[in-house]
């Protein structure tokens, strides 16, 4: 029995090794360069219910617990370039309370693992004593951690449904949620007049959610079919036979939720078989490894494919003050689809936030938030501008670079803004505003 | 019907190149007595490099895969003299570790030479040909052929040459091939060479139809795993045959369970024929491990 036994259990042990081997890589701790790097400081134990922070002398740390590598890796560069814009502002301002801020960066893997790791390292460790970046996966892994600990805690582009109702005390959320991103592309099939459509999606928390949202909307609201649900893992070297199974009845459009891992091969899959149709994705899809595929022949450009996510609100003086900054370190306009003007807006609202409360304590500077971010009070644009009006004693209204930010009870955006993205030139392009249609909410 | 013979094309291509990886483990398992972990980097090294000789120096697919195997190879070799060699003395569980270990610098260092991000190949492979009901792409189609060639080539090479007669030897009874006056160092370097150079090659495929990141390694050394000890650790043709089985196993699944069962369909199909057949499916018990 036990010879007959032996190749299992070697192979278990074997298994647990490679599994550990390939989710072992949470501690990558990337300085935020010059100036921002990590450099350590106080902590206290996550799970003791004391509020965290950096303690009352020295910088004070914003931390960035973001996807350096994984899925979400495309975003990380203009991610930081928008957080970086944010701390240089804040500097120049002279910084919060006297103190100049330092960013801390911190890899999550692009998953819920490595989110919790990274969690533990930046707050343990690094003693941060504000946090922002997170991705849905990882803040939902944290979410409990981030109230426990009294951290305050911005989403720069977390859709996850499960924040719906679930901030607003020690976690905001300053894009659309994924609720509303699978009501738009519903919204995207009825305009279109698509009657039968096919899903493909990933087995994901950030994934699966905006597509039930989507199916729910398309099949109950607006009265179309699903001809094929189809569900797969990630981390596969070929889709091929879920491809074919959500082509098999011919519909008219696919939605696609995934990563752009996955989302890249099914594509160059789509592209090889010829299956023809039209496309919604959700909008982990919108990043330049997806865009640059029509490059390499793959057609899903002029409207073939489209998206939708939250749109800049570009007439707003944060925004045109932001965007020349953020464009000289990248070269580049700023992207909604890549929410760099999201991670600078958290940031000055961190800031804000902590000269308000006159203290980095935790539980202090999560209880003004809210306030800070809706009427009324006096309209600012800009970490400097909010400094003066808070040291003339006025209460505050910050509108951000990305949006108003107007907030709800949970921490959410009242009223977000949607744009359109197709494939233009082999880059993403916000072709119009998207208004939701209220009558599509469940 | 139409949907097996369909998925039966799916499962042939994601049989053939799982064959391809997980021979060369199998090779090093039986000649060298360990399970070599890094196998799946060596893999990932050669999507990479196949990625960077057809984007950057605009490569033909081929050549740049047959380069590929070769540097792979050679890689492999000096990894053998360098780190392996010196270890091998303190047995097969030193050489397992010390290949986790070299799985996790090679993974490293690939990650600074290649950077993080997900790259998809730039070549097409053409679009599909419809055969009667079903469909398949030219670049399915020389995959298939590619491993079937592959394969024919490895076995003329074992069965046909005098270096292969010296690996099966050495690989029946190490010590007695030595005390035969067999050359063990070159037909150590010949395996590590044939087995690197085929996870290579299994590289440039898996980066063909699907993408090249640097968790590739990773994300396939588990069904790589899977299909060796399958097929039984000592038995190359056994290894080829499983590879083939739990490709198919995995793509015809996808006609009665949900899609997201694939990779537990891989690992039931692996757990119900261990407890079958403990020595693998393709091995005699008479050949079984110790």
């Amino acid at each position: 029995m036990r010879a007959r036994l032996r190749p299992v259990v070697i192979l278990m042990v074997i298994a647990l090794v490679v599994a550990a081997c390939g989710d072992g890589e949470g501690s990558d701790t990337t300085g935020a360069g010059g100036s921002t790097t990590a450099a350590g400081g106080a902590s206290t134990t996550a799970g003791s219910g004391t509020t965290t922070g950096g303690g009352e002398e020295g910088p004070i740390k914003f931390g960035m617990l973001i996807g350096v590598t994984g899925d979400y890796s495309p975003y990380y560069d203009v991610s930081k370039a928008g957080a970086d814009v944010a701390i240089a502002e804040i500097n120049d301002a002279g910084g919060v309370l006297g103190r100049p801020v330092e960013l801390v960066v911190v890899d999550n893997k692009s998953t819920a693992e490595g989110a919790v790791q990274g969690f533990s390292q930046i707050v343990d460790v690094e003693g941060v004593d504000v946090l922002g970046g997170p991705e849905s996966d990882g803040a939902i892994a944290n979410l409990q951690a981030i109230k426990d600990l009294q951290l305050p805690t911005i989403c720069p582009a977390c859709g996850t449904s499960e924040l719906d109702q679930a901030g607003g005390d020690y976690i905001w959320r300053i894009t659309g949620s994924d609720s509303d991103g699978g009501l738009i592309a519903a919204q995207f099939a009825r305009d279109a007049g698509y009657t039968r459509v096919a899903m493909l999606v990933q087995n994901t928390e950030g994934a699966s959610a905006p597509a039930d949202v989507f199916k729910q909307v398309f099949t109950e609201i607006i009265g179309g079919e699903v001809v094929a649900d189809v569900r797969f893992d990630p981390g596969q070297a070929s889709y091929q036979a879920q491809v074919d199974q959500a082509f098999a009845d011919d519909p008219e459009a696919v939605y696609i939720g995934a990563g752009f891992e996955a989302g890249g091969i099914i594509l160059t899959e789509w592209q090889r078989r010829g299956y023809g149709g039209s496309f919604m994705f959700s909008p982990d899809m919108i990043v330049p490894e997806i865009a640059a595929l029509t490059e390499q022949g793959v057609e899903i450009g002029d409207g073939v494919a489209k998206a939708a996510i939250a749109a800049y609100d570009t007439e707003s003086p944060a925004y045109q003050s932001y965007a020349p900054r953020y464009e000289a370190i990248t070269g580049e306009q700023p992207s909604p689809g890549l929410y760099d003007a999201n991670q600078y807006d958290q940031y000055i609202i961190l800031a804000l936030a902590i000269a308000i409360a006159g203290t980095t304590d935790g539980e202090a500077v999560a209880a003004v938030i809210s306030d800070l971010l809706n009427p009324p009070g006096t309209v600012v644009y800009s970490y400097a501008e909010g400094l003066a009006a808070i040291e003339a004693g006025e209460d505050i209204d910050y509108h951000g670079a990305s949006s108003s930010l107007d907030v709800n009870e949970f921490g959410n955006l009242a009223s977000p803004n949607f744009g359109e993205q197709n494939i233009v030139d082999g880059q993403w392009t916000q072709v119009a505003t998207v208004e939701l249609d209220a009558s599509l909410r469940p | 019907m139409i949907d097996d013979m369909q998925n039966i094309i799916f499962g042939l291509v994601t049989g053939s190149i799982l064959a391809i990886a997980s021979v060369g483990l199998s090779m090093i398992r039986q000649t060298e007595g360990f399970i070599n972990i890094a196998h799946g980097q060596l893999l990932t090294l050669g999507a990479f490099l196949g990625y960077t000789f057809v984007s950057a120096l605009d490569m033909n697919i081929f050549l740049a895969g047959l380069l590929s195997m070769l540097l792979v190879g050679i890689v492999g070799v000096v990894l053998a003299v360098i780190v392996f060699r010196p270890v091998a003395r303190s047995g097969p569980l030193a050489q397992l570790f010390t290949s986790i270990g070299l799985a996790y610098l090679l993974f490293g260092v690939m990650r600074v030479i290649f950077g993080a991000n997900v790259t998809f190949f730039p070549t097409s492979f053409g679009t599909r040909l419809d055969l009667g009901p079903v469909n398949v792409t030219v670049g399915e189609i020389l995959i298939v052929v590619t491993a079937a060639a592959v394969v024919a080539a490895l076995a003329l090479f074992l069965s046909q040459t005098r270096l292969g007669t010296w690996i099966r030897a050495t690989a029946s009874n190490p010590e007695l091939a030595r005390l035969r006056g067999i050359p063990v160092n070159r037909v150590s370097h010949a395996v590590w060479f044939v087995a690197s150079a085929l996870a290579g090659l299994a590289g440039v495929m898996v980066g063909l139809i699907g993408n090249v990141h640097s968790e590739l390694g990773w994300t396939q050394t588990l069904i790589i795993l899977a299909a060796a000890v399958l097929g039984g650790l000592g038995s190359i043709y056994g290894v080829l045959a499983s590879g083939l089985l739990l490709g198919l196993a995995m793509d015809l699944s996808a006609l009665v369970i949900p899609t997201s069962y694939r990779t537990v369909v891989a690992f039931g199909v692996l757990i119900l024929g261990l407890l079958l057949r403990p020595q693998g499916l393709f091995v005699s018990a008479g050949r079984r491990e110790a």
